[in-house]
């Protein structure tokens, strides 16, 4: 239960900061420093899906799994898209790295590479959170409304939370 | 594939590691003569709208007011020498909405404008606008920033959220993912 909690709040703050970061003409402050914060956020969100990854090359070769396939094409292009853009961020960045003492050749290209490769993150993002809507509202029924679904269960179960552990 | 969290962590890296160095190589140093020159050649045989060179051309003599820009200084760019046409785009890119928009490379003695302009059209303005296409320094990007937005900050945060929903429903609803 509290791994599923953790996730669930980790996954928020995810959300809640893409939200922000995609509408960078609020404060270049702001979103330069939740920039950063993202990475770890996101190596984290990636480290609770080990399960899930670690199974994959069991799973893929299974007859009559195009939907994990799809998943793993998507979730392959969200990593590809997001360390794009977080670098390209980087090598853009005017307030963040020359605060932390690290100079930067900032280019026109980063910048163009940056708002560019943001816009394809953001659409994988949304087919992300599609292909993972059983599980949110699942997680959410469940431990924010306390009215859990059996469907909302098979779903948290099947992104690796096991449900031992989210029914204790 | 029992790993411990720090082979997990290193892994993870890798990859990110690798996705980088594809985008390092891949890179190429921005150059805004070689770009807006890339423009003007895959706009030959394309024509600019009725009247949008003369407005140019009018509006090149006494620049208007423009949005403000650190680093677009019209005032030491001394003669005109040549201008090129970098081709149209429409304020919206749908059939029958928006206005279209006809791009001029402008280059004068001492630097050079991207200039954007619309003629008046169906009692609608003039739309004239200059941009230096000259990548701007990291204090005028601060400077940029620094501008109030003309919309309260929560706006462009809800169309995101907005966009993002919109996404996640095609998803479900038209490629039918999920779990």
């Amino acid at each position: 239960m509290k791994r599923l909690r953790f996730l669930l709040i980790l996954d928020s703050f995810l959300l809640a900061a893409l939200v922000v970061l995609m509408a960078p003409r609020s404060s270049l402050t702001v979103h330069e420093w939740l920039g950063f914060a993202i990475i770890p956020t996101a190596v984290i969100h990636l480290l609770f899906a080990w399960q899930w990854i670690a199974t994959l090359p069991r799973r893929l070769l299974a007859k009559g799994t195009w939907r994990l396939r799809i998943n793993v094409l998507l979730n392959s292009l969200l990593f590809i898209t997001f360390v794009v853009t977080m670098f390209s961020g980087i090598m853009t960045s005017v307030i963040a790295m020359p605060a932390l003492g690290i100079p930067v050749a900032r280019d026109e290209s980063w910048l163009r590479l940056h708002n560019g490769w943001s816009n394809y993150f953001q659409l994988v993002a949304g087919l992300h959170l599609a292909m993972n809507w059983s599980w949110i509202t699942g997680t959410v029924r469940r431990l924010v409304l306390r009215r859990p679904t059996s469907a909302g269960d098979v779903a948290i179960a099947a992104v690796g939370g096991d449900m031992s552990e989210a029914q204790s | 594939m029992k790993l411990g969290t720090t082979a997990r962590m290193i892994l993870v890296l890798s990859a990110a590691g690798f996705v980088v160095a594809v985008t390092w190589v891949r890179f190429t140093p921005y150059d805004a003569a070689r770009d807006l020159r890339a423009q003007a050649v895959a706009a030959k045989g394309q024509a600019p709208a009725p009247g949008a060179e003369a407005l140019l051309r009018r509006s090149v003599l006494a620049p208007p007011h423009n949005e403000p820009r650190p680093g677009t200084d019209v005032t030491h760019l001394g003669p005109l020498r040549s201008i090129a046409y970098l081709g149209s785009l429409k304020t919206i890119p749908l059939p029958g909405l928006g206005r279209r928009i006809d791009n001029f490379w402008a280059i004068y003695q001492n630097g050079m404008l991207v200039w954007r302009v619309s003629p008046s059209k169906d009692g609608a303005p003039p739309i004239v606008v200059y941009v230096n296409p000259e990548p701007m320094k990291p204090q005028q990007v601060i400077e940029l920033y620094n501008i109030p937005p003309p919309v309260p900050w929560m706006v462009p945060m809800a169309v995101q959220l907005l966009v993002l929903l919109m996404f996640a429903l095609i998803g479900r609803k038209v490629l039918r993912i999920r779990l």
